[in-house]
């Protein structure tokens, strides 16, 4: 029977959300096509909770390969073992998400085993000469449409957060095979690249630039120490703190966080003005955000030209309402993790 | 080697300049070559200022960019001298620009094979159709440690490696890998801008061009991927068109009208102090998907 896998990863007892979305759409796919669906995961002392979790996805069976050489990512090791275990099994297509460790490992996997790779794939559908992927170019002018020229394995990396995420409920029935880690990696550990420090990156170290979610105040924020409720908002939303030119003259900023012509522009899927009366300085360094939501106490300030959704009220006062609802959503998303 | 410092190879992409919008002829369905505006890739010119600078520290080093174009792109090429590069090699034959990511890593490799070299450094992709491969299975074909997506790199020759900081899953990452290396760049300065002597002395270079031949390789590489057909993109789904929790019927009306931007101004407000519109944005955005909670 033909195969389709998806690889994962995880982090602590979560499987990462790219990793969710390859799992989703192998099972997808295999269910469309009559194919077998097979989750991939590596790791050291992979927690059984990643494997429950990769059971609500309903995949047929889990490959796992649990060995202390794979507690850290190494490229040439995952991409020596990745490439033997792809050669033996001979999987039709492996999806990975979309995520740092697939753009690093999966080009470099499809050169060693010399097939095909579609990467930021946003919709898969199979033909009679196989998959045919469509992703995004030229943006946001162009979709194209690749096949791939060997009917033997095909690799495809999905872009990030346009996959559905679908989990059946409770975990299937599904086979779980532990393999080994049956060579030594070609490389010695001291040829290899070496993590020296991991630190965390705080939503107000993120550069502003990079952020996909923004939460911004001005001048209606009042004072300096309001602006905790914007990073309190921007930490569970995973974003990160900017300001208008009002708030760093004022001295409640710094100026590496001033969004604007004289700032940073940005283009967030995200921007939350609070307090930002939307001087056209300030609109024309994140009028291009995806969603803009701005909260106002005048219904006529131009911020609310270019907010997809506005609320005329004090950010004070509704700030922590909606701090309170995000914190309640995501207990609730830990509780369903936990339960399941 | 030339000298104690670094050689630095800067592989380089020309591009279509995205600002420009591309017209897709409907018979081909392929892009009408005559609506390309071509540029230095963006990521490239990032990773060619990192070169300039680790050039800066370590006088004796040379930067060698090498760049697969047609012989009417050259003039864009010497875009790099003037910034900088001490050489740039231009490689090219009839059917390259059918190549696919691993075609071009092919030809860039044997290209490269031959050149003694400490570090390269790219882009991690081509800022038109973003593939993102070209890097890695160029550091594979030539057997080289890679690191994707760097914000800094730090050589340190007297140890033979390059400390380097990496972000992602909201993590700051020190790396170290010994040399030679092959690091793509996502972040970093802006390329100089070229003095105008520069740019006189950058006109007046020689730009070496190579054929296939004297690569060793016989014919373009085959692709692995094949393009079928391009299309402009579907136009997105209206979000209000979809089941939105907790929004009454003329809320939703107001998130259908403030759809275009012209009716946007006092199409979508919601009016506070209740606090339930807080609430009701807060549920909106979460049962939209506009974020995903850490």
């Amino acid at each position: 029977m033909d195969e389709i896998w998806a690889f994962v990863e995880y982090s602590g007892e979560k499987i990462l959300r790219g990793s969710q979305e390859a799992l989703s759409e192998a099972v997808r796919q295999a269910t469309k096509l009559g194919w077998r669906s097979t989750a991939l995961v590596a790791g050291h002392q992979i927690p059984p909770r990643v494997l429950e979790s990769i059971g609500r996805f309903g995949v047929d069976r889990a490959l796992v390969c649990d060995e202390e050489s794979f507690s850290e990512y190494s490229t040439y090791l995952y991409t020596d073992y990745l490439s033997l275990l792809l050669r033996r099994q001979a999987p039709k297509v492996l999806l990975l998400g979309g995520s740092a460790v697939a753009r690093n490992l999966a080009p470099r996997l499809s050169a060693r085993l010399g097939c095909g790779l579609v990467t930021e794939a946003t919709y898969l559908h199979h033909q009679p000469d196989g998959f045919h992927v469509t992703r995004a170019a030229f943006r946001p002018h162009v979709s194209m449409i690749f096949s791939f020229w060997s009917p033997d394995l095909c690799m495809i990396t999905l872009a990030p957060k346009v996959m559905e995420v679908e989990r059946i409920g409770p975990v299937g029935r599904f086979a779980i095979e532990t393999l080994g880690l049956r060579h030594r990696p070609l490389l010695s550990q001291k040829d290899t690249v070496k993590v020296e420090r991991v630190v965390r990156e705080m939503p107000s170290q993120m550069d502003l630039s990079d952020a996909e979610v923004v939460v911004a105040g001005g001048k209606g924020m009042q004072a300096g120490e309001n602006f905790r409720l914007l990073e309190e908002l921007a930490d569970l939303l995973g974003g990160t703190v900017a300001a208008t030119r009002m708030a760093v003259d004022m001295k409640w900023r710094s100026r590496d966080s001033m969004v604007g012509v004289t700032g940073k522009v940005v283009s967030p899927g995200l921007y939350v003005a609070c307090g930002i009366s939307g001087a056209i300085q300030h609109l024309m360094g994140m009028q291009s955000a995806e969603t803009i939501i701005a909260i106002n106490t005048d219904p006529n300030a131009p911020i609310f030209r270019v907010a997809t959704l506005g609320i005329v009220g004090d950010a004070r006062e509704v700030l922590p309402v909606m701090i309170d609802a995000f914190r309640e959503a995501r207990s609730d998303a830990d509780r369903q993790e936990n339960s399941a | 080697m030339k000298g104690k410092g670094l050689g630095i190879v800067v592989p380089i992409a020309l591009v279509h300049d995205c600002q420009y919008p591309v017209v897709i002829d409907p018979a081909s369905k392929r892009i009408d070559p005559s609506s390309f505006h071509w540029v230095l890739n963006p990521l490239d010119t990032i990773a060619l200022e990192q070169a300039l600078r680790i050039k800066d520290r370590f006088p004796g080093s040379w930067i060698r960019g090498i760049c697969i174009c047609p012989p009417f792109l050259e003039g864009i090429l010497r875009e790099c001298l003037a910034a900088g590069a001490d050489e740039v090699v231009r490689v090219w034959e009839e059917g390259a620009q059918e190549a696919d990511p691993h075609g071009i890593a092919v030809i860039l490799a044997a290209t490269i094979r031959t050149w003694p070299f400490h570090l390269i450094l790219a882009g991690w992709r081509r800022a038109d159709v973003e593939h993102g491969q070209t890097g890695s299975i160029l550091a594979e074909l030539l057997g080289l440690r890679q690191v994707t997506s760097a914000r800094s790199i730090d050589p340190r020759p007297d140890s033979g490696e390059v400390r380097i900081e990496q972000r992602a899953s909201g993590k700051i990452f020190t790396l170290s890998c010994p040399l030679p290396a092959l690091v793509t760049v996502e972040k970093g300065p802006m390329l100089r801008y070229p003095k105008f002597p520069d740019r006189r002395k950058a006109a007046r270079a020689a730009v070496l061009c190579l054929g296939l031949d004297s690569i060793g390789l016989t014919e373009i590489p085959s692709p692995l991927i094949r393009l079928e057909r391009m299309t402009p993109p579907k136009p997105k789904r209206r979000s209000a068109l979809g089941a939105v929790a907790g929004l009454s019927a003329v809320a939703m009306l107001q998130r259908i009208v403030s759809g275009g931007a012209p009716a946007r101004r006092d199409g979508n407000i919601h009016h506070c102090p209740d606090k339930m519109s807080a609430l009701k944005v807060a549920r909106l955005i979460l049962d939209e998907k506009l974020v995903t909670l850490p």
